[in-house]
């Protein structure tokens, strides 16, 4: 018989290249940890500032969703809100905002970001800097008089039992439960707890880790020590928008190495740059910008693990 | 046997989720009306036939090939030799065989434990097992890896517990073809009726050794096998080529003993049918050639429902859309899928996670070489190691933007490879 002649049953196949199974990861699933992660800093903005810190948040995710929306609209492009991305961009903007910015800011902010700092460069994946962080760059020069505003009054109605006073931990009763400046300094340990929570889900752990050791070695080396480091870097440790910085924003995947190695020196370049900046009694506003400028040396980092033959 | 030994896990790699089919038995399926045999040899080199259209052939007839020599799993004639379809996707210069007549009896040649080491893997090769010709070099290992890396491949679990003493028998004659005596057994701890089963076996055995392989795709890679079961002062010395290991799979050493012993042909293949189109996975014995759309009618799978049939694996298997091809010598596994489940997910952007460099288990970076890749900058991909990935699809498995990394990775390596940079060939299904 020949082969024409010869039966078959297939009917349209899909053909694919291996592998046929995948883990079942996805854009989406690797977004939603952020979102359980980022929860209990809401939650606590939320319960001191109530309308404003839901003002703040709902246009700054609004905004940027929609801004991403209509650029996917305008390219042409397939736009999957699901992945989680752009609503993300516009919360973690509106935490870093002070409490007393109005809605407005944090609309400009977050449409802003998508659109000169993502999508200008190509939409999700493409982008060179955080978002978020270019956004409020462009607020703080814009618009600097809400940024030097009183923040808002709240407190959180707890305090660490006597008994840990007793044992000298006093002082850590500012760190877990007085708020900041920022929307997202409801209390510091909210932001540990979900940033802690962030390292084991997958994401580059290395840069928090590799920026704290830093941090702590210069707390350690300086404060007094030597006659140029006057700065005030214990009181680095305890602000709390260090770790919303360290582990939410310098922790983005497509701005930070891709390779082991890089990622060791993004995170010790940024303690690093932290340190200097508080040092010299820095602005605590400059910390948002250091992963802008070490955003842009993400490729050259990425040579040091390049894992070339 | 003295013990059993933790196997080392290797540096990248995958946990998948294993749901081999090994409660179901072996079957034998009927003997097809046809088969097609590629003329290809166990290299992927193309063979010239012995045999003209016409030609009567015997089951286990030499068809081609002279050193490990294409056989006939088929008693009848040649029907035609034409380029056949063929389960890589190419329709491939192969010999069509239709059954005509009795099979006959087959013997064995001797005794084999009278036969010396070149007599040994001339007779094991004449049966068409492909067992690598050391040349008397010192083997200081034996590794039968008796796991599967795919997750549904249940061959090695249903030899143990079908046919133990076959394969004693067969690691008998390895052992004494490769005159080496100590043996390492790689065996996964699920499901744990097959392991029990295997450590049982290993037991009665002096020289033997278990190795409980931990879950990690792809150990069945021969270097990260050996690095996962073999001591340190084996690897150093594989390392300086002053000895050599040999790895096969619990199956060889089956069709080993039924060649030596029984004097059977190795024209036979046992893989796993599994997939959400197969309402019952089990484990078949099939005749090598044996098309797939003789295979479906066999287990009453209506072809039209199937939208997507792999063979090969579900991690690096080839996906088939001509059930004219027929089974290869390296086929351990056929998925048939359903059309409704049929998952085809569009390449997000990369968000530079990086898990692909943390799944991949030679040390590669998967984003560097798949830009090098789309880019079609051959040198950067070779740099990159191209030519040492070998597409195991671990990273592909693990990103989150489904990007189809295997794929272009292949792409790449026939691009480099047409430009006359290196004379490997894709692997064959």
């Amino acid at each position: 018989m020949p082969l024409e002649a010869l039966p078959t049953g297939l009917r349209e196949t899909a053909v694919s290249a291996p592998p046929h199974e995948r883990s079942g990861a996805s854009l989406t699933t690797y977004a939603l940890p952020w979102g359980l992660a980022i929860f209990p800093a809401i939650a606590g903005a939320l319960f001191l500032w109530r309308l404003t810190g839901l003002t703040l948040l709902a246009c700054g995710v609004l905004s940027a969703v929609l801004a991403e929306g209509l650029c996917a609209l305008v390219r042409g492009r397939p736009w999957r809100v699901r992945n989680g991305h752009a609503a993300l961009v516009g919360c973690l903007l509106a935490l870093t905002l002070p409490t007393r910015a109005p809605g407005w800011l944090a609309a400009a902010g977050a449409a802003f970001g998508i659109l000169f700092a993502q999508e200008a460069f190509g939409g999700n994946g493409y982008h060179l800097f955080h978002p978020a962080l270019a956004g409020r760059l462009f607020l703080y020069l814009s618009w600097p008089q809400y940024f030097h505003r009183s923040p808002l009054p709240g407190e959180i109605p707890l305090a660490l039992p006597e008994v840990w006073k007793g044992i000298g931990l006093a002082q850590l009763n500012g760190f877990l439960f007085q708020p900041g400046r920022l929307l997202g300094e409801a209390s510091a340990a909210l932001l540990v707890l979900g940033a802690l929570f962030l390292m084991f889900q997958g994401t580059k752990w290395r840069i928090p880790l590799g920026a704290l050791i830093l941090v702590g070695l210069g707390t350690r080396l300086g404060d007094g020590m030597n006659p140029w480091l006057h700065g005030n870097l214990r009181e680095t440790l305890s602000l709390p928008s260090l770790y919303l910085l360290l582990g939410f924003m310098a922790v983005e995947p497509v701005t930070t190495p891709l390779t082991h190695e890089g990622q060791w020196a993004f995170g010790l370049g940024l303690g690093g740059l932290v340190v200097l900046l508080r040092a010299w009694r820095g602005d605590p506003e400059g910390l948002f910008v250091l992963p802008l400028v070490l955003g842009m040396a993400t490729p050259l980092f990425d040579r040091l693990g390049d894992r070339r033959r | 046997m003295k013990r059993i030994l933790r196997g080392r896990r290797f540096p990248g790699g995958i946990v998948l989720d294993k749901d081999p089919a090994w409660r179901a038995p072996i079957e034998t399926l009927p003997v097809p009306d046809w088969v097609a045999l590629p003329l290809l040899d166990h290299n992927g080199e193309a063979l010239d036939s012995k045999v003209k259209v016409g030609t009567r052939v015997g089951l286990g007839e030499v068809l081609a090939g002279d050193e490990v020599p294409l056989l006939s799993s088929l008693a009848g004639k040649v029907a035609a030799i034409e380029p056949h379809p063929h389960l890589s996707g190419f329709r491939v210069p192969s010999l069509r065989i239709e059954r005509q007549g009795e099979e006959g009896r087959w013997e064995p040649s001797g005794d084999w434990r009278r036969m010396g080491q070149e007599d040994l893997l001339r007779e094991a090769r004449r049966k068409g097992l492909c067992l690598p010709d050391l040349g008397g070099s010192e083997v200081e290992a034996l590794v039968v890896r008796a796991f599967h890396d795919d997750p549904y491949t249940a061959v090695a679990q249903r030899l143990i517990l079908e046919s133990p003493d076959a394969l004693r028998q067969g690691l008998a004659i390895l052992q004494r073809l490769y005159v080496c005596q100590r043996a390492f057994i790689a065996v996964e701890s699920r499901p744990p009726q097959a392991f029990s089963a295997w450590r049982a076996w290993a037991r009665e055995m002096e020289n033997v050794v278990l190795v409980n392989v931990p879950n990690q795709y792809p150990q069945a890679e021969e270097d990260l096998l050996f690095s996962a079961v073999l001591p340190r002062r084996i690897l150093r010395e594989l390392e300086a080529e002053t000895a050599r290991a040999i790895a096969v799979s619990a199956e060889e050493v089956l069709l080993l003993a039924e060649a030596l012993v029984g004097g059977r042909p190795g024209v036979e293949k046992l893989l796993t049918l599994a997939g959400s189109g197969v309402p019952s996975p089990r484990t078949l014995r099939v005749r090598i050639g044996t098309p797939l759309s003789f295979l479906f009618s066999c287990c009453g799978l209506d072809p039209q429902g199937l939208g997507k049939v792999v063979a090969g694996g579900a991690t690096r298997g080839w996906a088939q859309f001509d059930d004219r091809a027929g089974i290869g010598r390296d086929t351990s596994g056929l998925l048939a899928i359903r059309r409704e489940e049929v998952e085809l997910s569009p390449e997000e952007p990369c968000i530079r996670c990086g898990w692909c460099l943390e799944a991949c288990p030679h040390d590669l970076n998967p984003v560097r070489l798949w830009e090098a890749c789309r880019q079609e900058q051959w040198e950067a991909a070779e740099a990159y190691g191209l030519w040492e990935c070998s597409e195991c699809g671990a990273c592909a498995y693990s990103c989150p933007a489904h990007l189809k990394l295997v794929h272009w990775f292949r792409f790449g390596k026939q691009e480099a490879a047409a430009r006359g940079r290196d004379k490997n060939k894709p692997l064959a299904a």
